[in-house]
């Protein structure tokens, strides 16, 4: 890309602006927990929340759920879940070091939702600073094949109040009524991440790039990449964890446009049982400041190996020789050599799909409105120009209200939201926007969808007519 | 055993997908939204709450499509709700970060003349040289459109850069220097 006088002094200007590193996926795994965890009452509120949380309780007695803690760990302390949705499953498995225990399911006749945990055998911490437990993919069998499965999506929560304990809540979208038929659940095998910090390495680049210097081309494909680096010589190069993991090596110093990549070289990732490495910075020994790539991991590189390539803006061939790149390692080990497999049925409960001519605000048309005890989904088309504006960008759907036979209103909450935009500038956007019912500020909740006599969507109130 | 590309296995939301997804997209979106922003501390929120979108929505992200593009789309709306409910605070002052000088007191002038969407393409074009193609199946507009509204964006920064004390100091520096 050729940058113009503007460009450059743009860049110049926009480089002044330092972002320092920040442990994202640590504030990730807590936000995670957060929105699960109960908010801590002052001490003057506490007396009034017992007596409203007894008040509750004794109202809802008749339809009272044994609710294990996996519910309120993932949907808040005031989910509200009816007994007839759920059917308790309750099989514990034991593979390795590793339990997981299948608690409840609610199986629709469009989709099943199940709520499972992980703990180690011996309760100790699943997650800390250092490592990460992963559980693998789970998977969704009806009558023995996963071809009625159209879609799955999955949450799940971490309380570092109870770091012994994972909750996981999936729930998958079905082609077809699962009826009485066997539903099988595969949970793949359990491993551990370890991701230690960034460790210094000593590696002449400039001398790397003297041998041969490389200049990548946007398109490139990484065999080409890798082609070009192997004609440098990084024998002296030696990673600093070269030990422990002598397949990941140095592959060499390129230049693409105006950035200098540096690149490693290692075997596929294997999220199980592998390691992997990438360059998470450079410092320059000059004034000590701190630049942060960006990474694009290769893997057409024709062989088994992965290009693993960080991409660092503004640095030139003449900066090299003070650069001293910090290698962030990965590894992840197998806990377990085997996955888990429950097999359960359930009786399905109804949802309710219903045609729609709704015109709402940012240019929004719906077409159908489809309620099942999980949440409700919108579908409809927006106008590009709305689309195109910078707010319409958003999780913000239509207001949507439920209401019930016995007169309650059921607030909700978009969740999820996909667009699809057409293949010209002007033509309509396909929208579909995804609700979920709430308890409470803090709480899902679910509900059976005879219970439904009309949704409100902003002002206009639509009666359920099934 | 799973060996396939991060850009496959998204969309089955494991744990390690997102693990996988953070570590190699994480400081970079975290730059991207600290541009946008121009808020470190608003960035480092913007940055957690795209990864929480992701993982949420993993099942709308299509397998075998650019995984990056699909982050980049997610930060920038999520940069965007968060700019508007800036916006709502009608009582409270607008958030000061508590590290000025991530950001000059001029660059942050300047970059207060564009609109979030133009700080989001002048930071894509300029840092990190992506083509209006690629920006094109990142914000979900034709690529001619995006590039129009790059030159507009080009424009009032260069003249607003041009006229800022330090670019001028720097200027004078250079020319005396050099």
């Amino acid at each position: 890309m050729n940058l113009t006088p503007d460009d450059l002094r743009i860049r110049q200007a926009l480089e002044q602006i330092e972002t320092p590193m920040y442990d994202i996926a640590g504030a990730v795994r807590e936000q995670r927990a957060r929105r699960s965890r109960r908010i801590p009452l002052r001490r003057s509120h506490r007396l009034l929340a017992a007596l409203v949380a007894a008040l509750l309780l004794t109202a809802t007695a008749a339809a009272a759920v044994q609710l294990s803690g996996s519910w309120r760990a993932l949907f808040g302390q005031g989910v509200i879940v009816p007994t007839e949705l759920t059917t308790p499953v309750y099989q514990t498995k034991t593979v390795g070091d590793c339990t997981v225990t299948l608690e409840d399911a609610i199986v629709t006749d469009g989709s099943v939702a199940v709520i499972y945990s992980l703990r180690y055998a011996d309760a100790s911490a699943l997650h800390t600073d250092r490592y990460t437990t992963l559980l693998g993919a789970t998977s969704l069998l009806l009558d023995g094949t996963e071809d009625a499965c159209v879609s799955a999506t999955g949450t799940g929560t971490f309380d570092s109040e109870q770091p012994g304990v994972e909750y996981f809540y999936d729930a998958f979208t079905l082609s077809e009524d699962p009826g009485d038929q066997p539903l099988t659940l595969e949970i793949g095998p359990a491993s551990r991440l370890d991701h230690p910090d960034a460790v210094d390495a000593s590696i002449d680049l400039a001398a790397i790039y003297a041998s041969h210097p490389v200049t990548h081309q946007a398109e490139d494909t990484g065999a080409q990449r890798l082609a070009a680096l192997r004609q440098q010589d990084c024998s002296g190069a030696v990673l600093p964890q070269s030990a422990e993991s002598p397949d990941i090596r140095f592959a060499g110093v390129a230049l693409e446009n105006d950035a200098l990549c540096l690149a490693l070289v290692m075997p596929t990732y294997d999220r199980f049982d592998g390691e992997s490495a990438q360059i998470a910075s450079l410092r320059d020994s000059r004034d000590g400041r701190m630049y942060y790539g960006s990474t694009h991991i290769y893997g057409d590189t024709g062989s088994d190996l992965e290009l693993c390539e960080s991409s660092f803006s503004g640095l030139s061939v003449e900066d090299l020789p003070y650069l001293e790149p910090q290698i962030a390692y990965r590894r992840s080990t197998p806990l377990t050599d085997k996955g888990w497999t429950f097999t359960f049925s359930a009786p399905s409960v109804k949802t309710l799909t219903q045609t729609l001519s709704l015109s709402c605000n940012a240019g929004l048309q719906l077409n159908q409105l489809t309620v099942s005890p999980l949440g409700i989904e919108l579908t409809g088309t927006q106008t590009a120009a709305a689309a195109d504006s910078d707010t319409s960008d958003s999780l913000e759907g239509p207001t949507v209200t439920l209401l019930l036979e016995d007169g309650t209103a059921v607030q909700t909450q978009a969740h999820s939201w996909s667009r699809s935009y057409g293949e010209t500038d002007d033509a309509p956007v396909e929208i579909s926007i995804e609700y979920e019912y709430r308890a409470d500020a803090h709480s899902r909740r679910f509900l059976p969808t005879e219970s439904v006599t009309a949704v409100r969507i902003d002002q206009k109130t639509i009666p359920i007519t099934e | 055993m799973d060996a396939r590309p991060l850009d496959e296995r998204f969309a089955e939301g494991s744990e390690a997908a997102l693990a996988d997804a953070i570590a190699l997209y994480g400081q970079p979106l975290l730059r991207y939204c600290h541009h946008i922003l121009c808020d470190y501390h608003e960035a480092q929120d913007a940055v957690q709450t795209t990864f929480i979108k992701a993982y949420d929505n993993h099942h709308r992200f299509h397998a075998g499509t650019s995984l990056s593009a699909w982050l980049y789309r997610l930060a920038y709306t999520t940069c965007v709700d968060q700019l508007r409910r800036r916006k709502r605070q009608l009582v409270t002052p607008p958030p000061v970060s508590a590290d000025p000088d991530y950001i000059g007191e001029d660059l942050r002038r300047a970059l207060d003349l564009l609109s979030p969407e133009q700080r989001a393409l002048v930071y894509s074009r300029v840092i990190e040289q992506r083509s209006f193609d690629a920006l094109a199946v990142i914000y979900g507009k034709p690529a001619a459109t995006l590039r129009k509204r790059y030159e507009r964006a080009r424009k009032k920064l260069a003249q607003a850069l041009a006229g800022t004390p330090s670019e001028r100091r720097e200027r004078d520096y250079e020319s005396n220097t050099g």
